[in-house]
């Protein structure tokens, strides 16, 4: 019976902990909006980097990012493109936002190495 | 003998995913009913930018490198057809950057299957003389692009391009035993389908030319064997939907030499170093400075098995 008591008491603990974490992350009701997505420069050339940033509001939001080429570092809503030898040409980033209803949505930016 | 076909990401094409066959490819054809397994490892480093023949100021990655693991299987299933598997997993593909701070990113997953069946085409045992050829598909094991916290990793740290191919082998064996030598040349073409997003890597032909050389010396214990080849890999262009993929197709020269060593008659050990004697490549293009593999492989084979 004290186990139990005891293993109830962590339960509690961890799902006051996350009831915590919620409450960090906004309403769960607020509904995601997707601002925009710009880029320092719109044309780069072969090694150089631009700054993307990805603008949105809601409720624990996770961004994901897909390039038809070339090479993104960082994480989160802001990250960094740079285009390789490889990959000149227009290329397409793509910035897929998602809030903690899985409801998500999408933008494009085009970036042109030359 | 264990003789490598060791083809692979030489970091050109920007260091797109092509199979690091480092394995060992068995030359001929199978017994009936034989089992050839082998393992083995391979890595390869490069650090510097190539901009035709010669190595350029540019800079974007300070380093670059990969370690794959694979292996080979093989059984024969007459004794003129041999089918084969070849697998290999990605334990890292890593890139560092030249940025501000420092900055790495690293991928890790299996590359594409390839499996094959080989044909015995010729088989003089008097003269010693054979020729073997080998047809396969090339499957890849995930289709979809590798990302890590939320982002999708470069085509060059992709461990698959996530697309179709063909594989064709062919080898040539002439062998001396008087002299305990033997040459071999070696053929690999690989053509490959489009991916999901239109990408398309460019074909690549692989020839290499072997000469061994059973070592015999009175102060040399076991059986051992020195292989040397020259390899000369072609790389056609990548392609996308919007056309040529600048910078990508190479033409590579490398010397690989490789010391092998037989142990109690089963177990084949081989290490094997590559060196690039002479590239050129199409636009600017990270080189491969170095690789070196370590393969492992033993026969099955029925007779042996019943033997023991």
């Amino acid at each position: 019976m004290k186990k139990l008591a005891i293993l109830l008491g962590i339960i509690f603990s961890l799902v006051a902990c996350g009831s915590n974490n919620d409450d960090e992350y906004g309403d769960p009701d607020q509904p995601l909006v997707f601002v925009s997505l710009t880029a320092d420069n719109d044309t780069i050339s072969p090694g150089e980097t631009t700054k993307i940033v990805a603008v949105a509001t809601g409720y624990r939001l996770a961004f994901t990012w897909t390039k038809s080429a070339g090479i993104i570092t960082g994480s989160g809503n802001q990250v960094f493109y740079t285009v390789p030898p490889c990959d000149v040409g227009r290329n397409r980033i793509t910035c897929k936002v998602t809030d903690g209803n899985y409801v998500s949505e999408s933008k494009d930016i085009y970036i042109v190495g030359e | 003998m264990l003789v490598l076909t060791a083809t692979g990401d030489a970091f050109a094409q920007c260091l797109s995913s092509v199979n690091p066959v480092g394995g060992s490819n068995n030359l001929l054809v199978l017994e009936k009913n034989s089992l050839r397994t082998i393992a083995f490892f391979r890595y390869n480093y490069g650090n510097r930018y190539y901009e035709g023949t010669k190595p350029s100021e540019f800079d974007l990655i300070k380093s670059a490198s990969y370690s794959y693991g694979g292996i080979v299987a093989a059984y024969g299933v007459t004794n003129s057809i041999t089918l084969e598997t070849e697998l290999g997993y990605y334990f890292n593909k890593t890139q560092v950057y030249n940025m501000e701070p420092a900055y790495t990113l690293s991928g890790n997953g299996f590359s594409s299957a390839v499996v094959s069946a080989r044909a015995g085409l010729v088989k003089d045992n008097a003269r010693r003389f054979f020729i073997s050829s080998s047809m396969g598909a090339k499957i890849p094991f995930a289709t979809r692009p590798q990302s890590c916290d939320g982002v999708e990793l470069p085509l060059d740290l992709q461990t698959t391009t996530g697309a179709t191919g063909l594989v064709w082998q062919a080898f040539v064996v002439k062998e001396q035993p008087v002299s305990g030598t033997r040459w071999f040349l070696t053929e690999r073409i690989e053509v490959n389908a489009r991916n999901r997003n239109g990408y398309r890597q460019g074909s690549s032909a692989f020839t290499s030319f072997f000469y061994s050389k059973h070592l015999m010396f009175s102060w040399l214990k076991g059986d051992w064997t020195l292989i040397m080849q020259l390899r000369n890999e072609l790389r056609g262009r990548d392609q996308t939907d919007d056309g040529w993929r600048e910078s990508t197709g190479s033409t590579l020269v490398y010397l690989s030499p490789q010391i092998n060593h037989f142990i109690k008659e089963q177990w084949n050990v081989s290490l094997v170093a590559d060196i690039p004697v002479w590239q050129h490549f199409t636009g600017t293009q990270l080189a491969m400075k170095y690789g070196f593999s370590l393969n492992v492989s033993r026969d099955f084979s029925p007779k042996r098995e019943a033997g023991n």
